[in-house]
């Protein structure tokens, strides 16, 4: 029987919940929390290929995405556009390996599926100003009539490629390799603070 | 300064890095690996680089993005970028 090490959060050592930054009137308008523990599951392959789309269509329950930039959701469960080629899976954690396996059993011997579940930190900022934080960390057009719930984008933030999506109105989360987690926290947070930002517990 | 990545559409030019002429093809493999005119025709492919005044066809990546790489017709005076393509396909525009 192999023992399982816990999973043990790149921010552990930094996060501290409470409210922070400038005390504003009508108090904190940005709300951070890290996404944890998260299924994410890493997915290449050819959308031409009956074998792979079905695949991951029926794993997943969604149809993957073609069109750059979207996203496509069943339950809690999101299929994220990376690139020509390339897609990420996201759910709350359904335990080790399940989701690859899931997909791998799908998709038989097509595409390339990877478990990166314990490789990325997922932060989540909503709330009236989480738009105007994003702004300032990467150069994508972050308009309210552009950058709407259901696209994804990767980009830079403080020259850390960064996944950042739109699950909801003024929701955003923002997805780094883990060991650029807690600088990417403290950037979010370093910027939030003009506008008094509340951090609640890591939730999925 | 934008560039229109064929995928991902106008993105902010810190997003690319530039990756070189696009205009150079790798020499075909020779009946005689000795063959000293493989070497030159190396020594060229590898070093030698034109310095163009005006429309350069470019390969450039989408490396903080969707990491793929294209082409673009840039020109090297105004740097207006008149096209970008995918790598299998051809570039338009410009006045070549
Ligand atoms: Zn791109």
């Amino acid at each position: 029987m192999v023992e399982m090490t816990e999973r043990v959060s790149a921010l552990a050592a930094i996060y501290e919940t409470g409210t922070f930054g400038n005390d504003v009137d009508g108090g904190p308008s940005v709300t951070l929390h890290e996404r944890r523990p998260l299924s994410i599951v890493h997915i290449a392959g050819n959308s031409d290929d009956q074998a792979f789309a079905g695949g991951v269509g029926k794993a997943c329950g969604c149809a993957l995405p073609i069109e750059p930039g979207t996203i496509a959701t069943a339950g809690e469960l999101s299929l994220i556009w990376l690139a020509p080629t390339r897609w990420l899976a996201v759910s709350p954690d359904q335990g080790p390996g399940i989701l690859e396996a899931a997909l791998r059993d799908a998709c038989g011997e097509s595409g390339a599926i990877i478990d990166v579940s314990h490789g990325r930190t997922v932060i989540r900022l909503s709330g009236a100003h989480a738009r105007m934080v994003m702004m300032k960390g990467a150069p994508l057009d972050f308009h309210k009539s552009s950058f709407t719930p259901g696209r994804a984008a990767q980009s830079a933030i403080s020259q850390c490629g960064t996944l950042i999506t739109c699950p909801a109105e003024d929701t955003f989360d923002v997805y780094v390799f883990r060991g650029f987690g807690q600088h990417m926290w403290e950037w979010l947070t370093d910027a939030a603070g003009e506008f008094g930002y509340k951090v609640e517990n890591p939730v999925s | 300064m934008l560039i229109k990545c064929p995928w991902c559409g106008d993105r902010a030019l810190q997003e690319f890095s530039y990756q070189g002429d696009a205009t150079v093809a790798r020499p075909p493999e020779p009946a005689d690996p000795a063959d000293a005119n493989w070497d030159d025709e190396w020594y060229q492919f590898v070093y030698l680089r034109d310095d163009p005044k005006g429309w350069h066809d470019e390969v450039w990546h989408h490396i903080q993005g969707c990491r793929k790489h294209f082409k673009a017709r840039r020109h090297t005076v105004t740097h207006v970028i008149a096209d970008t393509a995918p790598m299998s396909e051809e570039l338009k525009g410009g006045d070549k």
